[in-house]
């Protein structure tokens, strides 16, 4: 028994969706979207995401912008071809640091060497609050979670079935995406996942991670050379001596990155865009 | 040889046996684009009862009769024994039998209640007692309907000649899940045992994620965004004597009355594991949308707009009663209101 007819939308985070590599096609009518099938398990085709956009640009024919979650970033690509020509124009009037919350379809591009990037196609944008952000996080973190701890039981398990699955108290749906999970990503590791999840988001509700993130961008501003950017070593000292700590440094430097704030310009050398 | 129901505990590819359909229900099925139509149930005998799925069901069969089966498959299925009946499988009707169904009850919480396990055991505290006559098969019974809670979720339930008092908390054991204009009801009858005990109901506690919802019950709620806020949505015309809208100032069932205006709106909310759509009106929609006095001395476009700002964009918490509708679920919201910090941060803690 489902829900709706109409698909709902997965809130996941984009490090899910950026590690997945397993499509599945929807039936025999070539026109539907396939199911995008990542690590843990969730079948996306539609997608709602809360963060900060990071990049906003448009031209002639599509409106892109990036929006930042806690641990990376969905790229949004409207054209003014297509079905969502009118939440183009309504995009058009977001910029740079707004915070905003998306509904869209995900597709996918698979490039020679195998990998798979993905596009939202926004259906809908609204303004968000520094509120909807924490919810979103809260809520999309708890569903990870869920998710791992079913998956932990069918790793346990290899006879795993959905119905033993949700006899332990699980859904039916998240019991499949686990036993989704465990059979088509069987090297993956689960646990790092939500732990980067877990951590980052802690650190983005709390502020943490914007405190941090606007240090060490500071430290890189002042201490940038020209040509040669900042050391990794240098801005871990410079952060450490302003009581922020290593893991908080790789997160906020992931986080500039992913903004658009700094680049690498040479292994471990940073510097502002 | 013909087996005993109770005795089918093994898969196996060939199985005969006499029974008597104790529920029948059609369903959908969508493989690769082609649709088709079949069967499942419960078939008993005074030795048990084995759920079945039909794919070939002979159309003359009902609920109630005695058959005959012969060449139909016991197969494990959700970590159960199940029968096939397939186009392989013989199916006499036996008008002439008469049959003693011995019936196991499971004990479920209201909010688990499913058509799929039509015998049940439940407990409750019953509110919302009414008692009126009616005539089955020419006796005259009472009727007496309800509604049961157990602090997990409510449903309505029906008892035919068996008193239920308003605030009792009892045990029913044998009342019969059944369908009712899209809303999972309990029927009492006869020999439904009822008995007295005390049940504890928590308060405040029947926030649920959406996938964890298997069927359409009440007094549940969900913590969500909503989206897509309908263009129906806004003020409305009612039927002064039934409530129901009232499409061009007319009421199809009451030509005569007046209509009154009122507000009303359909949104969907997305919690992140599914999504539901959700209708809400008078009061309760006035007082959450801000609109205030006569509502016939308001622009209608500023009531459609107060409606879509108060809803899109915001987090809210709604409880109500669900219904189903095809394959989808609905609900008519009763509650509704925003969400706190602390609520969020609550959020954040679970399942960690």
């Amino acid at each position: 028994m489902e829900f709706s007819k109409r698909e709902p939308s997965r809130w996941i985070f984009s490090r899910e969706l950026k590690d997945s590599s397993q499509i599945e096609e929807s039936g025999q009518d070539e026109r539907l979207r396939p199911y995008i099938i990542t690590p843990l398990g969730t079948k996306v085709k539609r997608i709602m995401v809360c963060g900060l956009i990071t990049s906003a640009t448009s031209e002639e024919a599509s409106t892109k912008i990036v929006i930042s979650d806690p641990v990376g970033s969905f790229y949004v690509s409207a054209s003014s071809a297509g079905f969502n020509e009118l939440v183009r124009t309504e995009m058009q009037q977001f910029k740079t640091g707004d915070l905003a919350l998306i509904m869209g379809r995900v597709t996918h591009f698979k490039t020679e060497d195998g990998a798979f990037l993905f596009t939202v196609n926004p259906e809908r944008i609204w303004t968000a609050t520094d509120h909807i952000k924490k919810f979103w996080n809260a809520r999309a973190l708890r569903i990870a979670s869920r998710r791992l701890l079913a998956i932990r039981e069918v790793q346990k398990s290899p006879n795993a079935t959905v119905s033993n699955i949700s006899k332990l108290g699980y859904a039916r749906e998240e019991a499949e995406f686990a036993i989704n999970a465990v059979s088509k990503y069987p090297d993956y590791d689960f646990e790092k996942l939500l732990e980067a999840v877990s951590t980052s988001v802690s650190k983005d509700q709390s502020g943490e991670l914007v405190e941090a993130k606007k240090v060490v961008l500071e430290i890189i501003r002042k201490r940038s050379d020209d040509s040669k950017g900042v050391t990794y070593e240098e801005i871990v000292k410079g952060a450490n001596e302003l009581g922020i700590e290593k893991k908080t440094v790789d997160d906020s430097l992931n986080g500039l990155g992913n903004d658009g704030d700094i680049f690498e310009v040479s292994l471990k050398r940073f510097k502002i865009v | 040889m013909k087996s005993k129901i109770g005795d089918i505990k093994e898969p196996s590819p060939s199985v005969e046996l006499t029974g008597k359909i104790v529920s029948l229900r059609e369903a959908k099925s969508n493989r690769n684009g082609a649709e088709s139509i079949y069967h499942y149930g419960i078939i008993g005998d005074d030795s048990g009862t084995i759920q079945f799925t039909a794919w070939n069901m002979p159309s003359s069969i009902r609920e109630g009769d005695v058959v005959e089966l012969k060449n139909c498959t016991a197969r494990i299925y959700n970590d159960r024994i199940r029968l096939t009946i397939s186009s392989n499988t013989e199916v006499v009707l036996r008008p002439e039998e008469h049959m003693e169904v011995k019936r196991v009850y499971n004990e479920f919480r209201i909010k688990d209640l499913n058509l799929s396990d039509p015998y049940v055991t439940v407990s409750g505290t019953l509110s919302a007692v009414t008692e009126r006559e009616t005539e089955i098969r020419g006796e005259k019974v009472k009727l007496f309907n309800a509604f049961m809670d157990d602090g997990t979720a409510s449903v309505r339930i029906s008892s035919f000649g068996q008193p239920i008092e308003e605030g009792s908390q009892i045990k029913i054991t044998g009342a019969k899940v059944t369908e009712f204009n899209g809303r999972l009801s309990l029927t009492m009858g006869q020999k439904t045992q009822v008995e007295k005990i005390k049940v504890s109901i928590e308060k405040g506690n029947r926030q649920y994620l959406l996938w964890d919802m298997v069927s359409p019950v009440g007094n549940v709620g969900f913590t969500g965004i909503p989206v897509n806020v309908s263009d129906r949505s806004g003020i409305i015309e009612k039927c002064s004597v039934c409530g129901k809208f009232a499409e061009g100032s007319v009421c199809r069932d009451h030509l005569d009355a007046a209509v009154v205006k009122d507000v009303s709106c359909y949104f969907t909310l997305e919690d992140g594991t599914g999504s539901i759509s959700c209708f809400m009106d008078g009061e309760i929609l006035k007082k959450y949308a801000g609109i205030e006095g006569d509502i016939e001395s308001i622009d209608p476009v500023e009531v459609k707009q107060r409606i879509v700002k108060s809803l899109e964009s915001t987090v809210v918490k709604v409880e109500g009663n669900m219904s189903q509708k095809g394959e989808s679920f609905r609900l008519k919201v009763i509650s509704i209101g925003t969400v706190d910090d602390k609520e969020v941060q609550a959020e954040m803690q679970k399942e960690q």
